[in-house]
């Protein structure tokens, strides 16, 4: 893995979702916790929403809202993380949770 | 030879050039009008896919929300997922060909099908999952309307292009010309 590219679908799963740990294996926290946390902590880095089998409002919302709630800027959030995706809703949709 | 004599000759002389002009004006309008008219087909045919694809997420939706049972949740959350990849994949191929929506609209559909408690293990059933159903609907109903004022946008009469219609009409008296 590219240390500054995660890839949803490779990286993590080709289908991730739930919000919490408890909801499965393949949840917004987990996801938060293993790969968002500590890459916003090293720096700049993308992250490749494309190639899953659907992401849910519930798994983006604890993933990427989850960072604000744990107190991370939203500045420094739009700054550090790039989002790359074919869909500009899921984009969109990330960046609303970063206000 | 009168001057107006000698112009009416030079006139009749390249009355051919005037013909010309009129059928390739005539063409010109009718190709573009043919091209348009084909062009407005396809997109209707994509706009009838998006509402399918939006009817699909609604009973998706609906399947997973109020019908399934906890064992089959699961099933019922992929089936909706892939349904609302399959709508914005929809949105994406009218948006490479000139029709676009605010990405918002997308966003409400989204948070609204698979917000909340969605993928929830041992989630329960309440009244607020019917109240969920009904702000996607609105939320689809939102979308749809402005991919249709996207079209009517784009494919309403609009004044400047009346003239066009009528174009090869207005030069057909300069054909009289040639029957000199």
């Amino acid at each position: 893995m590219d240390n500054s590219v995660i890839n949803i679908a490779r990286d993590f799963s080709r289908a991730p979702g739930g919000r919490f740990i408890s909801d499965g294996p393949n949840s917004g926290e987990r996801f938060r916790k293993e790969f968002l946390v500590p890459a916003v902590q090293k720096g700049a880095f993308q992250v490749v929403l494309d190639g899953t089998r659907g992401l849910g409002s519930s798994f983006l919302e604890e993933a990427f809202g989850g960072l604000v709630r744990l107190g991370f800027a939203p500045d420094l959030l739009r700054d550090r993380v790039v989002l790359i995706s074919n869909d500009p809703s899921l984009v969109a949709e990330i960046k609303s949770y970063w206000h | 030879m009168p001057v107006s004599e000698k112009l009416l000759t030079t006139a009749a002389q390249f009355s051919f050039v005037i013909t010309a002009l009129v059928t390739m004006a005539g063409w010109f309008v009718v190709s573009r009008q043919a091209d348009r008219r084909e062009f407005r087909k396809e997109v209707r045919e994509h706009m009838a896919e998006l509402r399918a694809r939006s009817s699909a997420v609604r009973l998706a939706a609906q399947s997973y929300w109020i019908d399934a049972a906890a064992k089959d949740a699961p099933a019922a959350a992929a089936k909706l997922k892939t349904e609302l990849n399959s709508l914005s994949r929809q949105l994406g191929v009218l948006r490479r060909i000139g029709f676009v929506c605010d990405d918002l609209l997308m966003v409400d559909v989204r948070q609204e099908a698979t917000g909340g408690d969605f993928e929830k293990k041992g989630r329960r059933k309440s009244r607020l999952d019917v109240d969920r159903l009904i702000n996607l609907h609105g939320a689809l109903d939102d979308l749809l309307t402005a991919m249709d004022e996207a079209f009517y946008e784009q494919f309403g009469t609009k004044p400047s292009n009346k003239w066009l219609r009528v174009l090869p009409i207005a030069m057909l008296p300069l054909l009289g010309s040639d029957s000199r």
